[in-house]
């Protein structure tokens, strides 16, 4: 079944817009960064002038510029060598002290800033897949979204704190230093910016490739991921079987391969870094040799040398950390395509423009030509139409595999049918607001999944603020109150991950449990009780009893004692209802129905008896 | 290694070529051709060590990730020897995190530990050298200042690892509660919990902002340490370096290069600096996967421990008592016989203890007294492997993996022929649906294994048990999911099986337990009766009762 796709290439530039609407909202932050950034930016500036002014003009006596003089002039103590020398030193120093808070300013709130974002994107994914329909999820790896939340959701800081924020400072410094060095020498400085255009064409030659592979990477690291998760869920399976060793080679495998990804990727950069390199080593040594000789000619002071390669390097170190950057830029874009590919993916149930909130819930259901399939080529459901009246329990009856869990999965909208409508009091669900309508369904699923907290917190899940009186008096009403008291600290044991610790079938009565407590006006209930032995099943079905009367009530169930009270029984077959009507009505119709209640209690002893005593 | 020493070559001479010039410009006398000499030699140094370095970054990204790829299929391994009551507790999205990210320490702290400190100590030797032949005195001035540096970093080292495991335990607890929320996204709907689970997505979220900000915060003050006491350095040096050129002792082009040497040495400094901040914080990592791989395995055999050949199926239970807490006993002093062929049922209500009985047989873990055993062979004195191997599982839960159908069944027997698996899944009843899916037996079962439905599923895996062929079979509750026609002819199926199998059978639906060779009846952890349907049925104890709930009902309405 394959996952909706979208598009899988964004532009650069698009990246870049929506990383950095991610950032501008907090722009508070974002300012203090940004003056971190630039403050070290002119740092740089200031840097080497201390060794100039020791250099230059204490130790060979050359006058100082008129500027540099006045400044001097104001600044306290003694014009003296030793005074002066005392100022450069200190100087020097307290360049240091400034870039290191600048720096401190910068990672703190730099953190703060990215990680802010990361959480947002992260939140952004969490709340798209949470909306996303089961059809989606059921082909979908857990691991794999897991990783785009946790992993791949930081592309947003990548980009933006190590990317768009040094390019933004990089051409600050950049044009700042050019202007400067321009002032010191013309010919210079035209000769040190002839490298730029090279580093251009090397960045356009090789963005697409490092961009490919770096998306492959993302890729490859998410199948070792995967591997591990679907080995970690299936332990008894594992070892059961023996399977521990072809496990390990299965993990190396896909490890081997994403190391080749990998390698391929480091290649690929480092061409690129290399180019990069070799273009600002060319221009530092065009430099240093026209710049010796100038020297030489006398036309330059060993300050003023100096002063133009600390610019140099300046220069080149944020052109060069803007090539790099881009490099390192690939691999955040490997993931934000992987989550924009989630993010712009078409909410399959949604709520339909002008969709209204449920008032008070009747509970008539029109299921009208309903046809479904996950993969549309091979339907679960075909052409069901059923009209059920409020406050009627109807219990779906079949072969496995036949649809019904699809069929119910309809009512809270896991997913929409593909052709056809399902009606709630004469609405069709999809122009009624999607949590409107769950909050009027209480559900127990097939598989009873609880969450790794307290069982008074799993079974007030649909409820958070209920009292602990209602917990339990739910509890007692799915039959569960009794080994809830058992267990080491009663409600207050927490859950072990998969809820492994309890039996299916106390785990089921949690689930029961938790539905009553929600207290809907329709109820769903999905094999609640395959699990459990006859007669907590018979004390269970007894309590719900009382708890159907009044409300819409569907229930799938194998054991045809737990549905013998429904109102009506419906025989589902290959995605078509086959029969419906009363136990007695089907029993005398002697159809599927009928045929399905004797094989229940066929026994070599007992075939004759039971399936006599049934009809009669 | 190349690496490290060529570095350090590059900084040198390229650093030796500076001093040429600059002792040339500032006296005035030298030619252009040393210019040009200086020029090309810093571009030739340049293409020399970009060239080395790229060689051994390739090397180092292959050996690197091998060995991370490496310590992650070691601590898999360990990890999924564990018994099975440590994964009932470990969460999974815990676990993934060890083995797929935790692991990466390695990785870092060869890097930052073996290179970047092997570089540093590299170069810092050789600038000391270096600055010795310059001018002694000014090198020992600028000396001073190193053992502080050191001494600044080891002082942040421990909270620096303490901040970097607390910022991983709120990784992994992210991920786990993603795990969590996502494998059960149906009830996350169905009960309109979105907003709750994104809220516990944004708290953990911002206590993983303040993890990280004190990580910052710590690293920067191990650099402003270390740089802080360079500079002072680097000062004083030029305090006194100036002075000595004012007195004439020392040439400005020797200051100069002392400096740039100074810088150099401060550069690497601070390396060392930050190669131990990312030491210590891979520390954290590096911790949580040497608790996995350190943890002693709960099922072991003793070493050279003899193989169980092809047994009988002859299983024997002598006084077993199991607990999962140490004063909650789940069973209690259990003795029982399977001789081979017979088929033994186990009835009792939930929670009584049935599953935990059965997972004894293929030690998925050890009781807590007495012993099980196979042909008289105790299991804790033979090879875990070959134990399993006498035993095909079918468990309440069917484990699918996201393979073809073929190799979902064969996983029970690797290598096995088309033919045979296609003949497991005929007796298993799942030949006809498998027919019916789109690529047939090689269809890719979706992840999780939902496209198909329970019974599906759960035929799919008692394929995999009839594949297997052992001697001796457990099923787990393997039709609760099961309609009656289904669960009807898949028993016709699996009594064909049972035939030559000992057999451990838990159900419910007491029908398909009456013809067990033996039933027991749990209760409390208990062995409450035991005897065959007959014999229950006149003793009419709890199971008669039993028996009567299930099928009562249709008498009463008689």
């Amino acid at each position: 079944m394959s996952a909706p796709q979208t598009t899988r290439r964004y532009s650069m530039w698009y990246l870049a817009r929506w990383v950095a609407s991610h950032a501008v909202h907090r722009w508070h932050v974002l300012l203090v960064v940004l003056s971190a950034m630039l403050f070290k930016v002119a740092l740089n500036v200031v840097k080497p002038w201390p060794m100039v002014l020791l250099v230059d003009h204490i130790l060979q006596n050359r006058p100082l510029p008129q500027w540099a003089q006045n400044f001097l002039n104001l600044l306290p103590g003694e014009p003296t060598q030793t005074g002066l020398i005392g100022w450069a030193v200190g100087g020097t120093a307290i360049v240091f002290l400034l870039g290191w808070a600048a720096g401190l300013a910068e990672a703190y709130y730099g953190i703060l800033l990215g990680q802010r974002m990361v959480n947002e994107v992260a939140a952004e994914l969490f709340t798209r897949l949470q909306q996303m329909s089961l059809r989606y999820h059921t082909s979908r790896s857990v691991a794999d979204s897991i990783r785009r939340i946790t992993g791949d959701s930081t592309c947003v800081s990548a980009i933006f704190r190590g990317a768009l924020l040094p390019a933004l400072t990089s051409l600050v410094s950049i044009g700042l230093m050019c202007a400067i060095m321009v002032q010191i020498n013309l010919t210079l400085t035209l000769l040190s910016l002839a490298v730029v255009p090279i580093m251009m064409l090397a960045f356009r030659r090789y963005s697409a490739p490092m961009m490919d592979l770096s998306y492959r990477q993302s890729e490859m690291d998410t199948a070792v991921f995967k591997v591990t998760e679907r080995t970690l869920t299936a332990m008894p399976i594992i070892q059961g079987y023996n399977r521990e060793a072809d496990t390990e080679k299965e993990f190396s495998q896909t490890s081997q391969e994403s190391l080749a990804v990998a390698l391929q990727l480091t290649r690929v950069q480092m061409h690129f870094k290399i180019v990069v390199g070799l273009a600002t080593a060319i221009g530092t040594a065009a430099i240093l040799w026209h710049g010796g000789k100038l020297g030489l000619a006398g036309q330059f002071s060993v300050g003023s040398i100096i002063l133009f390669l600390s610019y140099l390097s300046s220069l080149y170190s944020p052109i060069e950390a803007l090539m790099y950057m881009s490099s390192a830029l690939q691999s955040a874009t490997g993931s934000a395509q992987r989550v924009l590919e989630v993010l712009h993916t078409q909410r399959d149930v949604d709520n339909r423009a002008g969709a209204v909130t449920l008032g008070k819930v009747q509970g008539a259901f029109e299921i009208e030509n309903v046809t479904f399939g996950y993969d549309p080529a091979r339907p679960v459901l075909r052409d069901v139409t059923l009209k059920v009246a409020p406050g009627e329990t109807i219990a779906f009856v079949g072969p496995t595999g036949a649809g019904k869990s699809t069929l119910v999965g309809l009512i809270p909208r896991f997913f929409d049918p593909t052709s056809g409508a399902v009606k709630l009091d004469g609405r069709d669900l999809r122009d009624v607001k999607l949590d409107s309508l769950r909050s009027s369904l209480s559900i127990v699923l097939q598989e009873p999944f609880l969450f790794p907290l307290t069982v008074a917190e799993n079974i007030a899940y649909g409820r958070p603020h209920a009292s602990l009186a209602e917990i339990e008096a739910a509890a007692k009403a799915a039959s569960a109150h009794e080994f809830i008291t058992r267990l080491p600290e009663g409600y207050h044991t927490r859950i072990g991950e998969r809820g492994t610790t309890l039996s299916v079938g106390q785990r089921q009565r949690l689930s029961i449990a938790r539905a009553l407590l929600k207290d809907a006006p329709i109820l769903i209930f999905d094999e609640p009780t395959s699990a459990l032995d006859a007669e907590t099943e018979r004390a269970l079905v007894a309590a719900l009893g009382p708890l159907t009367h009044g409300r819409t009530t569907f229930i799938i169930a194998h054991r045809l004692s737990t549905i013998r009270q429904a109102n009506r029984i419906v025989f589902v077959e290959q995605g078509r209802i086959l029969e419906s009507g009363t136990h007695e009505e089907l029993l005398a119709a002697d159809g599927s129905y009928a045929r399905f209640h004797r094989l229940q209690f066929a026994t070599p002893d007992g075939l004759q008896k039971d399936s006599s005593s049934a009809g009669a | 290694m190349k690496l490290v020493v060529d570095n350090a070559l590059g900084a040198s001479p390229l650093a030796g070529a500076w001093e040429k010039l600059l002792n040339h410009t500032g006296m005035g006398t030298s030619s252009s051709a040393l210019l040009l000499i200086g020029a090309a030699g810093s571009l030739i140094l340049f293409g020399l060590t970009k060239a080395i370095e790229s060689a051994s970054l390739m090397r180092w990204t292959d050996t690197g990730r091998t060995m991370v790829n490496q310590l992650g299929q070691a601590v898999l391994a360990r990890v999924i020897r564990r018994s099975v009551i440590f994964h009932s507790r470990t969460p999974v999205g815990d676990l993934m995190n060890r083995i797929a990210s935790d692991t990466w320490c390695v990785y870092r702290m060869v890097d930052s530990l073996g290179f970047a400190l092997l570089q540093a100590a590299c170069v810092i030797t050789m600038m000391l050298w270096l600055m010795l032949q310059l001018n002694p005195k000014l090198a020992f001035i600028a000396l001073i200042t190193a053992p502080l540096t050191v001494s600044v970093s080891f002082l942040v080292g421990k909270p620096l690892h303490v901040a970097a495991r607390k910022r991983r335990e709120i990784e992994s607890s992210i991920q786990a509660h993603l795990q969590q929320a996502i494998t059960g996204i149906s009830v996350v709907q169905a009960f309109g919990q979105e907003a709750r689970e994104l809220m516990r997505l944004r708290q953990n979220a911002e206590e993983m902002i303040r993890a990280q900000q004190k990580t910052a915060l710590l690293t920067n003050l191990n650099t402003l340490g270390s740089g802080l006491v360079t500079t002072i350095g680097a000062g004083v040096v030029l305090w006194f370096g100036s002075h000595q050129v004012l007195a004439g002792s020392l040439s400005i082009g020797s200051l100069l290069v002392f400096l740039v040497y100074l810088t150099a040495l401060q550069a690497q400094t601070r390396a060392i600096a930050e190669a131990y901040s990312n030491f210590r914080t891979s520390g954290a990592n590096a911790d949580r996967v040497c608790e996995m791989l350190d943890a002693p395995l709960e099922i072991t055999a003793p070493a050279n421990a003899p193989k169980l050949g092809e047994t009988q199926g002859h299983v024997v239970m002598e006084n077993v008592s199991f607990s999962y807490l140490p004063d909650q006993p789940v069973l209690k002093d259990i003795s029982l016989e399977a001789k081979p062929g017979q088929t033994i049922a186990l009835v009792g209500s939930t929670g009584a203890g049935k599953s935990t009985l059965v997972h004894l047989i293929p030690r998925f873990f050890d009781p807590t007294g007495g012993c099980v055993c196979i042909d008289g062979h105790d299991l804790r004195n033979v090879e875990v492997e070959s134990v399993r191997r006498q035993i095909s599982l079918v468990l309440q839960e069917p484990f699918l993996f996201p393979i073809s159908v073929a190799d979902n069944i064969a996983l029970a027997k690797p290598g096995a022929a088309r033919a045979e698996i296609e003949e497991a899944a005929r007796i298993a009843n799942a030949d006809e649906y498998i027919r019916r899916l789109p690529d047939g037996y090689d269809t890719v079962i979706g992840e999780r294994g939902n496209t198909l439905s329970g019974g599906e599923r759960q035929r799919l895996s008692i394929a995999r048990a009839v594949l297997r062929n052992a001697p001796i079979l457990i099923l787990d509750e393997p039709t609760s999911a099961l309609d009656a026609s289904t669960e009807h002819s898949l028993f016709e199926a699996l009594d064909r099986l049972k035939a030559q199998r000992t057999t451990f059978i838990i159900a419910h639906r007491l029908s398909t337990v009456r013809q067990a060779d033996c039933i027991l009846v749990l209760k409390g952890g208990q062995i409450a009766e035991r005897g065959q349907h007959e014999e229950l049925m006149q003793r009419n104890g709890i199971y008669a009762q039993l028996q009567i709930g299930q099928t009562g009902k249709t008498e009463a309405t008689k």
